[in-house]
């Protein structure tokens, strides 16, 4: 219902066409009985739009395919779009039939599109990675006897802590030697092969708990002869008989990380079926040039020797295969090194699932 | 993804990798590197990676270990500052394909990379864009570049050697 409160709402939708024919209607006779509103609609100002256009607004509009619409309007400033549209086969049926009957009507355009088409890339087909077969991956099996085999040692070693608590005994169970392990032993019972400078978990007190790394050890590898005047050799017998546990054996990792060291690493025993590191695992042993920072989110890294990089990358692969991804060799894009790591997270995790044995001197 | 899928994508796409780190980075030794990065990154994350999409996560690796180390070695290259090199150093004969690579080591990074899989690798613009993290018109936008820039070397040394 028109009134005099609301006929300015009403003339306005009149002005902007915004008004039914019925309120026309009732808007006109509501004029008729008060014309005094009519010149309002005589002095209401008209807005004009200026007259600003966006061009090329063709550019932003999308065909169907997602194309910019340009390419349905072949022009000749976008000719260079369209050489490199039908080089990259973009263009509909229709567009490839307008463009090559524009090619064949004018030779500068069909030079153009020439010169584009040349710009695609070939393959060099005779680049290759030949080197395939160290990224190839064996997949590792966890066998029964493998598993068995650390139900009965942990039994056996549950067995020993029940007696030993009973009866006081002394029992000089090593856990490397019952696992039949030359590289994890008591340094007691060092064997001519621990004059590598095996690193040893060692004999300790009574009642001491040794967790044994029955996944892989790490040794470094020197000779037999520099081993009595090698400092490096005394330092390592240091840290032996310090050890106790595995943060112990990493320490001592790290404080063997000086230049000229040579690890070599062994795997289970009990993997060897399996394992692509054999008996000549040592002779393609890591040098070190250091190690650092030792402990980084329960890694250890080091720096191999960058002057033996190429047989790194081939024992690289094969401890990583042996390892399942435990011990890695890698690229370190940051420092431009290579380095390798030692995921000692799942390390301790096994750890607990390998033999607990009680030990003594 | 099984042990099988990733052996397979060795045979698969480790030339393919190969050649897309070399054009990249100029430096064979270190492209191998990269490519045996990317499947070692490849092997610990087996278990996530879909194997139809194993192509596009080792290219997506290996794209970004080089954008890594051209940022650590300030290795970006930039075409507008390499057109003022003089055509003297270029060979008076006119071999295509080396020129064009010799033009390709001239294109920005970025261009260069996009190029490269469309042309090498036959990567649709979505599939360039999900590796590059680029949205497909702007591959498109650095496609129609590259392509440009190219066909300009080109031309240029056409006139030079007549």
């Amino acid at each position: 219902m028109i009134n005099k409160e609301n006929i300015e709402a009403f003339l306005l939708d009149y002005i902007e066409g915004n008004l039914s024919e019925n309120l026309k209607n009732e808007l006109f006779e509501f004029l008729d009985e008060n014309p005094e509103y009519k010149e309002y609609l005589d002095e209401l100002p008209e807005l004009v739009a200026p007259e600003i256009t966006l061009e090329n607004k063709v550019e932003l509009k999308k065909s169907l395919e997602g194309k910019p619409e340009v390419f349905e309007q072949l022009q000749e400033n976008n000719l260079e779009l369209w050489s490199v549209a039908s080089m990259e086969d973009e263009l509909n049926p229709q567009e490839k039939l307008l463009f090559d009957r524009i090619k064949s009507e004018s030779n500068s355009i069909k030079k153009l599109a020439q010169q584009f088409a040349a710009t695609k890339l070939i393959p060099e087909r005779d680049l290759v990675f030949q080197q395939k077969k160290e990224l190839y991956r064996k997949p590792i099996y966890v066998s029964f006897i493998r598993w068995s085999s650390i139900g009965v040692a942990a039994s056996l070693a549950l067995f020993i802590l029940w007696q030993q608590s009973n009866s006081n005994n002394q029992p000089t169970l090593s856990a490397g030697k019952k696992k039949g392990k030359t590289e994890i032993s008591p340094s007691k019972s060092r064997t001519k092969d621990d004059s590598k400078n095996t690193i040893n978990i060692p004999s300790v007190n009574e009642n001491e708990v040794v967790e044994s790394w029955n996944e892989l050890a790490i040794k470094t590898k020197e000779s037999p002869i520099e081993e009595k005047t090698n400092p490096l050799s005394e330092k390592s017998e240091l840290a032996i008989e310090k050890v106790n546990n595995q943060d112990t054996v990493i320490n001592s990792l790290q404080s063997l990380g000086s230049e000229g060291v040579e690890l070599a690493i062994l795997s289970n025993p009990s993997l060897n079926n399996e394992n692509p590191l054999n008996a000549k695992v040592e002779d393609k042993a890591l040098t070190v040039t250091e190690f650092v920072s030792g402990k980084i989110n329960n890694r250890i890294y080091g720096k191999p020797n960058p002057s033996r990089e190429e047989k790194y990358m081939s024992f690289g692969d094969k401890l990583a295969n042996a390892s399942g991804g435990r011990i890695q060799m890698g690229y370190d894009a940051r420092s431009n090194k290579r380095l390798f790591c030692f995921k000692l997270g799942i390390f301790s995790i096994e750890k607990k699932k390998s033999v607990k044995a009680v030990t003594n001197k | 993804m099984t042990t099988k899928q990733y052996n397979e994508s060795v045979d698969a796409h480790s030339d393919g990798l190969l050649r897309f780190a070399v054009k990249s980075l100029r430096d064979e030794e270190l492209a191998r590197d990269l490519v045996q990065e990317a499947y070692l990154k490849l092997w610990t994350k087996l278990e996530t990676v879909d194997a139809q999409k194993v192509k596009s996560y080792l290219f997506t690796a290996v794209y970004h270990s080089i954008v890594d180390h051209s940022r650590k070695t300030e290795r970006h290259r930039n075409y507008e500052a390499q057109q003022t090199t003089s055509f003297d150093e270029l060979n008076t004969s006119f071999d295509l394909q080396q020129h064009l690579n010799e033009a390709l080591q001239r294109l920005p990074e970025i261009q260069k990379t996009v190029v490269m899989l469309r042309d090498y690798e036959g990567y649709s613009y979505e599939e360039i864009g999900e590796i590059t993290n680029l949205s497909e018109q702007q591959v498109k936008v650095y496609i129609f570049r590259a392509r440009k820039s190219l066909k300009e070397y080109i031309v240029n040394i056409e006139n030079l050697v007549g």
